[in-house]
C-alpha cells in the first residue's frame, strides 16, 4: 500500500464551509433568542405619553476626565467635583482649562482604611462632605481652613443629603426595625431628630423602597423619589411632607420583588436580579425636579428609550408634571448626572457632557 | 514557515491569551462575576451557571487551539463563542434597560461600544484562523492509495 500526500484546495461544495457558517448563524438565534425572552417592562405598552419640549438639551462642551471619578459630588461656577475611586479622595475637574487633580480630604492613615469603596463626596460652598455608608461616617472637611470633623452614625444609612453645613437629612436603618426611615442629623449637637416615615414598610431593611433624596438648594425643598415605585414625596427642611406625588408612569406598586435577594460571599444584601427601575435617578434645582425615567411611554419605540436618558420635569412644589426631554447616545458608560444653574452635567466613564437646558 | 502556518499561529495565540485571560480573571473575581452577570437582564436566570461554565468553557477552547490535533475545532469554537459575545453585547447596547459589566480584568475598563470593537476584531481572528486552518487540514490530508 502506498501513503499520498495531496491537497484537495480549493474544493467547491457548501457543504466544506457549513460549519463555518453555523458557528456564525446559531450564537445569533441564541442570541435573538434570549432577547425575546427576557423580561422588560418596557416591551408592553403603559398607556401614558411624554410631552417632549421642542428644544433638545444642547452640547455645551465634552471635556475628558480621569478614571478615578466615580460620580458628581458638586458644581462650582468654575469647578466640578466628583466622588473619587480611592476612598477619601475626591477629584477634581477645572472647567475652563480642563485640568484635572485629586484632592485628598482623609489624610489621617486609620480613618482612612475605615472608608470604603462607596463612600460618597459632596461640595457644598467650602465644603467637602464625606459620606461612607458601610462605616456610618460623616467626615467634613473645610477647602479653606483645612479643618476636619468626623461624625459617626450609630446606625448604618444609605441615603444622604446636606441641606446646611451643619445639617444633613438622612435614610438610616433603626435598631429593632425591619426598615429604614429619614432623620434629620446636626452636626454641631450630634443628634438625630425628627423621624420620618414617608415609605411603606415593607420589612425588607428597606430595600424595596429605595430612592433618590435630593434637595433643592434655592428653594429649601428636598424630594424623596423611589427607584421601585412612581411616588415621589416632597418635603421641607422641618421634615413637613408638602407633597405625596407621582411620576407620570403607571407604576403605583413596586416591580421590586424582595424575595429576589442574593447574598454576596462577603455578606452584602443586594438584588440577585437585573432591578428594573421605574425612575432612576434625580436631580433638583431651582423649583423643578428632574428624574430620569426607566419606563417607556407610548409615544417612544423601544429601541430609542433604550439608547437614551429620558428625563421628566416636575414641578418641585406640587409634582406637577411639566414635560420631557431626552440625550441620545450617551448611556453608554454613564454614571450620573446634575441639573447646575440651567445646565445639565452628566458623567460617563471618561468624559463629562456639558449640556444647556 | 509559511504564511498559512504563521496565520494561524498568530490567531490561535490570540484567541489563547484572549481566553486564559478572561477566564482566570473571572475565576478570581467569581463573587462580582456572578453579581455582574445577574445584573444582565438576558441572562440572569443563567448567572450562576455562566458564571463557572463560562470561564470553564473559555479553558477548554484554549487547550483544544493550543493541541495540533483539536485546533480546529477550537477555532470553531472561537468563532461560536466571538459570534455570541459579539451579539450579547450588540443586545445589550440597543435592547437592554440596563448595562452591566461582565467582563474581567482590563476589559471592563472599556466601554460597551469599545468592547464591541474589540468582539468584532476577535470573530475576524478566529474566522482567519478558521479558513487557514481548514486550508492546512485539506493541504495534509492523507490519502491511502491501493
Amino acid at each position: 500500500m502506498q501513503t499520498q500526500k495531496f491537497s484537495t484546495w480549493p474544493e467547491n461544495g457548501f457543504l466544506k464551509w457549513l460549519p463555518t457558517i453555523l458557528m456564525m448563524i446559531i450564537p445569533l438565534g441564541i442570541m435573538a433568542m434570549l432577547v425575546k425572552i427576557s423580561p422588560d417592562i418596557n416591551k408592553q405598552s403603559h398607556g401614558f405619553n411624554r410631552n417632549f419640549i421642542t428644544q433638545e438639551p444642547t452640547l455645551l462642551k465634552k471635556i475628558p476626565v480621569g478614571k478615578l471619578s466615580k460620580y458628581i459630588a458638586g458644581v462650582t461656577p468654575t469647578d466640578v467635583y466628583f466622588s473619587s475611586m480611592k476612598p477619601g479622595q475626591i477629584e477634581r475637574l477645572e472647567l475652563n482649562t480642563g485640568n484635572y487633580s485629586s484632592i485628598m480630604v482623609v489624610t489621617n492613615p486609620v480613618l482612612q482604611k475605615r472608608l470604603s469603596a462607596s463612600c460618597q463626596a459632596e461640595i457644598n460652598g467650602p465644603y467637602v462632605r464625606l459620606f461612607d455608608s458601610p462605616s456610618g461616617l460623616m467626615i467634613t472637611g473645610n477647602r479653606l481652613t483645612h479643618k476636619m470633623e468626623v461624625h459617626q452614625s450609630p446606625e448604618l444609612f444609605t441615603r444622604f443629603v446636606s441641606i446646611s453645613p451643619e445639617k444633613v437629612f438622612l435614610r438610616k436603618f433603626v435598631n429593632g426595625e425591619k426598615d429604614q426611615s429619614f432623620y434629620k442629623y446636626d452636626l454641631q449637637t450630634e443628634q438625630f431628630y425628627g423621624k420620618m416615615k414617608i415609605t411603606d414598610n415593607k420589612t425588607d431593611g428597606g430595600l424595596s423602597t429605595d430612592g433618590e433624596l435630593v434637595f433643592d438648594h434655592v428653594n429649601g425643598t428636598l424630594a424623596y423619589v423611589e427607584h421601585n415605585s412612581n411616588r415621589i414625596t416632597l418635603f421641607d427642611t422641618s421634615g413637613q411632607v408638602l407633597k405625596v406625588s407621582h411620576s407620570i408612569d403607571t407604576f403605583a406598586t413596586n416591580l421590586f420583588q424582595t424575595n429576589k435577594f442574593g447574598y454576596q460571599t462577603d455578606g452584602i444584601i443586594t438584588n440577585n436580579a437585573p432591578v428594573q427601575f421605574v425612575n432612576q435617578s434625580a436631580s433638583f434645582e431651582n423649583g423643578i425636579l428632574y428624574v430620569q425615567s426607566g419606563v417607556r411611554s407610548d409615544n417612544q419605540n423601544l429601541i430609542d428609550f433604550n439608547e437614551a436618558v429620558v428625563i421628566d420635569r416636575y414641578d418641585g412644589k406640587d409634582g406637577t408634571y411639566i414635560g420631557s426631554f431626552q440625550l441620545k447616545g450617551v448611556k453608554d458608560g454613564i454614571r450620573n448626572w446634575v441639573v447646575r444653574d440651567q445646565k445639565l452635567y452628566l458623567l460617563s466613564n471618561s468624559r463629562l457632557s456639558i449640556y444647556s437646558l | 514557515m509559511s504564511i498559512q502556518k504563521t496565520a494561524i499561529s498568530t490567531c490561535k495565540n490570540l484567541l489563547v491569551m484572549l481566553f486564559l485571560y478572561t477566564a482566570i480573571s473571572k475565576l478570581l473575581n467569581y463573587s462580582e462575576t456572578v453579581l455582574q452577570m445577574e445584573k444582565s437582564p438576558f441572562i440572569t436566570q443563567y448567572a450562576y451557571l455562566l458564571s463557572w461554565g463560562m470561564p470553564v468553557l473559555e479553558i477548554i477552547i484554549a487547550i483544544l487551539l493550543i493541541v495540533d490535533k483539536t485546533r480546529l475545532y477550537g477555532f470553531y469554537a472561537s468563532l461560536f463563542l466571538m459570534v455570541l459575545f459579539t451579539a450579547y453585547v450588540f443586545a445589550m447596547m440597543h435592547y437592554s434597560y440596563y448595562l452591566p459589566c461582565s467582563c474581567g480584568g482590563i476589559l471592563s475598563l472599556l466601554t460597551w461600544t469599545q468592547h464591541l470593537w474589540v468582539n468584532v476584531f476577535f470573530i475576524f481572528v478566529a474566522l482567519t484562523g478558521t479558513i487557514f486552518e481548514k486550508m492546512n487540514h485539506a493541504d495534509t490530508k492523507v490519502f491511502h492509495v491501493a
